[in-house]
């Protein structure tokens, strides 16, 4: 079982004055999910790793830009988005990333309901996960690996509050439908 | 049932340990970078004694102490050696260094110089020149004048 630190027991004054064991604690509360979601971005192991570990350094560097302290972790997922951005650049699908998070549809209806996956259905949803556009899945990856708030997500990946929602709203809808479909 | 969250993280669990290495990288390189330079020196001060006897202790305490002059010294040592070193060794410099005669041939060319000149300043007594045959004039009236002979 994962135990998981609140953002506010975070040390981050003591990581901002330079304590190596409240980075560690901060690195270790962050490192998985941190990596969870480079690698669904980028489905590179080695690749995804690099990520990590430059975001880490990065974060160690720039501490002093962070605002507010209960915001480390989406400053932290912020970091790594943009690393994943490089890459793409790097690869030359950067045209590519940026027409998919261009044409996620905009639909501001309620949120679904949280989903809840069986056991059996967890390889269709991951597949399905794949499946969805780079900016769909950034952004569900965001709200249900680390559950930040729509502000925070908008901030990491640095799109606009609704297009936020629109596509987090297609991203919930096409997983719901997949499970229902496996119900049926 | 499982969250999306729970099965993501699950799904990702084996890259834990590689994930943990690179946690310890890099607050170990922060550790490094933080901790200040004099309370390190102190630490590598320590952990020298338990392993050394007094004589080395010492020894090493005096060399510490006087570490700033050793390497004052050092420089100093190294600069001198470098102006030192010649580059060029078809300079003036070498040219002219190698023009000079070595001690011995010195001596050799004073001793000649004596002796050339202990026979210059010796040979008047021991030999003395011929004088040259003074002129004597003939009396005038010894003097034939110019007259042409008639054949």
């Amino acid at each position: 079982m994962l135990v998981v630190a609140e953002p506010e027991q975070l040390p981050v004054p003591q990581a901002r004055a330079g304590d190596p064991a409240a980075w560690d604690i901060m690195f270790r509360r962050y490192q998985l999910p941190l990596y969870v979601y480079v690698f669904e971005l980028v489905h590179d192991e080695q690749a995804s790793l690099d990520i990590v570990q430059e975001t880490f350094i990065n974060a160690t560097r720039h501490l002093g830009s962070l605002r507010e302290d209960g915001k480390f972790g989406s400053w932290l997922f912020g970091i790594a988005h943009q690393k994943c951005l490089q890459r793409w650049r790097k690869l030359g699908r950067e045209a590519a990333a940026l027409e998919e998070f261009a044409a996620a549809p905009i639909d501001l209806e309620d949120d679904p309901a949280e989903l809840l996956i069986r056991a059996e259905q967890e390889a269709s949803v991951m597949r399905l996960l794949n499946q969805l556009p780079v900016a769909q899945r950034s952004v569900l990856l965001l709200h249900f690996v680390e559950d930040f708030p729509l502000e925070d997500i908008a901030a990491v990946t640095g799109a606009a509050l609704g297009t936020v929602k629109s596509r987090l709203h297609y991203a919930k809808k096409a997983l719901k439908k997949l499970t229902e479909e496996e119900k049926s | 049932m499982k969250t999306l969250r729970e099965v993501l993280l699950e799904k990702h669990q084996a890259a834990e340990p590689k994930l943990d290495a690179i946690r310890e990288q890099v607050t170990a390189g922060l550790a490094a970078g933080t901790t200040n330079a004099p309370a390190r020196a102190k630490e590598r001060e320590r952990s020298w004694q338990p392993e050394s006897s007094k004589f080395q202790i010492g020894w090493r305490r005096l060399l510490w102490s006087l570490r700033w002059h050793l390497a004052g010294l050092s420089a100093v040592w190294l600069v001198a050696l470098l102006l030192n070193l010649d580059p060029t060794p078809d300079s003036m410099q070498g040219v002219a260094r190698r023009n000079v005669p070595s001690p011995r041939q010195l001596l050799a060319a004073l001793r000649e110089n004596q002796r050339q000149l202990h026979e210059l300043i010796s040979a008047p007594a021991s030999e003395p020149a011929p004088e040259p045959p003074k002129p004597t004039p003939s009396p005038r009236s010894e003097a034939r004048p110019f007259s042409v002979i008639a054949v």
